[in-house]
């Protein structure tokens, strides 16, 4: 299977940069998240692989090639951009099937993503009076009839109940583990972190983090809870081996910079007797949160 | 089977699925062959009134063929709403991506809907001639299809809706949006030869003569040649020089912009 590679990529709309010499691969048999807030660069990049738009340098290529080289390219690589991108007037059936016939795959396939997506009983109804999660539906059947082994959604679940999102996640899941290249982009922390193994972050158009899943989840914001009778004296200890404390009610505190063992042997070096000791897991919008602020403070 | 012929059949495909198509094509037919008829009948008539400089330019062919005038703006509609739809609902991205060298993308929608118009322009040309000939047959002379320069002069007319389609493709490509393409088809196709008209005549007999619909009708349509216009295939060549100019320019601006 097939890997995407970016390679300095930039994209500029006017004087604004929206991909700043992005360098990044996204590797076969697992889902990559691919997070920012919005306005960061996720969907221009996503653009930017798929030709739709030109870099203004670097390279965005998938199994070594551009996109625009490969010869029936939906066969290799499926995208959902916009669900609303489909004309109004077509029924879904026709949809699939013009793209069908531009690859040369079997009218049969279409049928199959049809049912694939749950969108049989409409398939032949105008996409202009489909709900957003139906249009959300049409648009993965488009990703997935040239059984592609690079797949690119962009803010999937937009619309979809609940029983949407299970399925969708169920399915990347499904994809990932045949083997396949999955880049799954979201402003939803919370969504991505349940589906992605791996996270991609950017905001402004740069590289933030690109690390698995739960490296972001500890690496970051972490802290711990200290309950002691003599709060004022560890709060000390622990500022003296370089934690950052904040005082809590009249016997805790929270030190992050520390992890909780390191807290543990300072304690028990300086004597000082403690109730409690719980780490606290940063949750991934925290985390999230917190890359992207101090990156908004820096720059 | 090769990247054309699977684009093509995708533009099919396309095209087949629009009720907008279909719309703009049965206008073309309605108005061609409806207004052809009407003026064919009230010219037919008016024989008997006109004077003998005006019998001697009697052309049976050239009148029958003048409701081509009125259906070039459904098939400049045609041919601007086959991109320009594209562009407004956001397919476009989905073409491109599965097409994404663009240029046989372009190629395969000039070839099947030009292809579609030339069919339809050749029909309703033919449908048009033999209805103003069954118009004018007892009221004034009628030619045949045998005679010299008809056949030409009908199936060029026909033809003619397969440029102004090819017009409409390349403006469409370059503008991108409807209301801007067909403002500006209907300033090239109807303002600018009004324009001309109010000109004083030297002007006027200079400039007239490179009007697509003028050339449709006064140089590839006519049996009889008019003074001041160029002949039947000059016209068309200049005409073809026309859908290059703007398919060229279309296709050159969509290859280099981000869609």
């Amino acid at each position: 299977m097939e890997s995407i590679e970016l390679h300095a990529l930039t994209k500029r709309y006017g004087k604004s940069l929206a991909v700043d010499d992005l360098t990044v691969s996204v590797q076969p048999g697992r889902v990559t998240g691919f997070l920012g807030p919005n306005g960061a660069g996720k969907s221009t990049t996503m653009r930017l692989i798929l030709g739709l738009d030109r870099p203004d340098a670097g390279t965005a290529t998938i199994g070594g090639r551009r996109y625009r080289d490969i010869a029936t390219p939906l066969r290799r690589v499926g995208a959902l951009l916009e669900a609303r991108a489909l004309h109004s007037g077509r029924s879904a059936r026709e949809h699939l099937s013009y793209l069908a016939a531009s690859q040369g795959i079997a009218r049969e396939r279409v049928d199959e993503v049809l049912s694939m997506v749950g969108l049989n009983d409409v398939a032949d109804k105008r996409v202009g009076g489909f709900s957003l999660g139906m249009g959300q539906r049409l648009g993965v059947a488009v990703a997935l009839l040239g059984d592609p082994g690079v797949v690119i959604l962009d803010e999937p679940v937009n619309g979809l109940d609940i029983d949407g999102v299970r399925w969708i996640r169920e399915l990347l899941r499904q994809l990932a583990d045949e083997g396949r290249t999955i880049l799954l982009s979201s402003h939803l922390l919370a969504e991505v972190s349940v589906t992605a193994d791996h996270l991609i972050v950017i905001q402004n158009g740069r590289l933030i983090a690109d690390c698995p899943t739960a490296q972001l989840l500890t690496d970051e914001a972490d802290s711990v809870l200290v309950v002691s009778p003599e709060r004022d004296r560890i709060a000390e200890v622990l500022a003296r081996a370089g934690g950052v404390v904040e005082m809590r009610d009249i016997d805790a505190l929270v030190v992050s910079g520390l992890t909780s063992a390191q807290v543990g042997d300072l304690a028990l070096r300086s004597k000082v007797l403690l109730h409690q000791l719980t780490p606290q897991r940063a949750s991934l919008e925290d985390a999230f949160l917190e890359l992207t602020e101090s990156l908004g403070r820096a720059s | 089977m090769t990247e054309m012929s699977r684009l093509m059949n995708a533009e099919w495909i396309k095209l087949r699925s629009l009720r907008s198509s279909k719309w703009t094509l049965a206008a073309l037919v309605a108005v061609t062959v409806g207004l052809g008829a009407l003026l064919a009948a009230l010219t037919g008539h008016h024989w008997s009134h006109m004077s003998a400089t005006e019998r001697a330019q009697w052309d049976p062919t050239n009148n029958s063929l003048a409701g081509a005038a009125f259906g070039q703006l459904a098939i400049a509609v045609f041919g601007v709403l086959a991109i320009t739809g594209e562009f407004s609902s956001g397919t476009i991205r989905a073409s491109v991506a599965a097409a994404p060298r663009r240029t046989p993308l372009v190629a395969a929608k000039a070839i099947v809907y030009a292809g579609v118009a030339l069919a339809m322009g050749e029909l309703i040309s033919f449908a048009s001639y033999f209805i103003g000939m069954a118009l004018f047959s007892g009221h004034a002379p009628v030619s045949h299809l045998g005679d010299p320069g008809v056949i030409r002069a009908i199936v060029l007319t026909g033809g003619y809706e397969a440029i102004v389609c090819l017009i409409a493709l390349g403006v469409g490509f370059t503008l991108r949006h409807t209301a801007g393409a067909i403002s500006s088809l209907v300033a090239l196709l109807i303002v600018l030869p009004g324009v001309i008209a109010a000109l004083p005549t030297s002007a006027q007999n200079a400039l007239e003569r490179f009007m697509p619909e003028q050339i449709a009708s006064s140089s590839t349509g006519a049996v009889i040649p008019e003074s001041h216009y160029f002949g039947p295939w000059v016209g068309f060549g200049v005409l073809c020089l026309y859908a290059a100019v703007a398919l060229g320019v279309g296709g050159w601006t969509f290859l280099r912009r981000d869609v």
